[in-house]
């Protein structure tokens, strides 16, 4: 039987993979943000191990961060689409290099 | 630990894989919405049903809007018959003997006494679920008018 922190570990990893792995290979702003919202579900779950029976503000407070870098994403989404009618972030970039 | 939330690591991970790596937006979208809510039943055994309901209605809510960004920006598209277009059917299905029910209430006999009684929260939420099919479903059926 493997242990409960050894199994929320590995799906963290799992997701912060996934999610890590989505942003580097999509081709779609919308993806991009998922990936995002997938690593920082992968960073809640251990953290939520780690902070059981104690205050729950260790992980209201990352919580409620990643709902506004998620909200922060939509509207650079939306901005990203009505100024080059694309969801390419290959596109649409002017900072590479 | 319990093999609840053993199911729950599992399925939610599963569901975030699988809404990263699918083709549509909106399945995809839809399966990061149900992936988050059942991860957050595994942050509500660890750090308190508080932390769990906050993630879920965060998470959950923020998909939900970014679906409707996106049924916004996205080209417009014809209906296309698989597994999503079912699913919306399946949910029209289930949310017309709803609003029969809601109707016909005030005839019903119950054999048992009820556990509670009917608040408004309930009759909201049936209202929002209802708004939801009447709006969301012949979309997903039609597809966008050009």
């Amino acid at each position: 039987m493997i242990e409960e922190s050894v199994f929320v570990l590995g799906g963290s990893v799992v997701l912060v993979l996934a999610g890590v792995a989505s942003i580097a290979a999509t081709r779609n702003l919308l993806k991009v943000v998922m990936g995002i919202q997938a690593v920082l579900l992968g960073a809640l779950l251990p953290l939520s191990l780690a902070a059981r029976g104690q205050a729950s503000a260790v992980i209201l407070i990352p919580a409620v961060a990643a709902a506004a870098a998620e909200a922060v994403g939509m509207a650079v989404l939306a901005l990203v689409w009505e100024k080059y009618r694309t969801t390419d972030p290959h596109r649409v970039s002017e900072l590479r290099w | 630990m319990s093999i609840m939330i053993w199911i729950a690591v599992v399925v939610g991970v599963a569901l975030v894989l699988a809404a990263l790596f699918a083709q549509r937006a909106t399945a995809s979208l839809l399966l990061m919405s149900a992936g988050s809510a059942v991860l957050s039943l595994v942050i509500a055994a660890f750090a308190g049903p508080l932390s769990g309901v906050l993630v879920a209605t965060l998470y959950a809510g923020a998909l939900i809007a970014m679906m409707a960004i996106w049924l916004i920006l996205a080209e417009a598209e014809e209906a296309k018959r698989d597994a999503l277009y079912w699913v919306a059917v399946a949910f029209l299905l289930l949310a017309l003997p709803a609003g029969l029910l809601a109707a016909w209430r005030p005839v019903l006999q119950l054999q048992a006494p009820p556990a509670r009684v009917v608040s408004l929260e309930d009759i909201l939420i049936l209202s929002l679920i209802l708004v939801v099919a009447a709006g969301g479903v012949p979309y997903v059926l039609g597809g966008e008018r050009r």
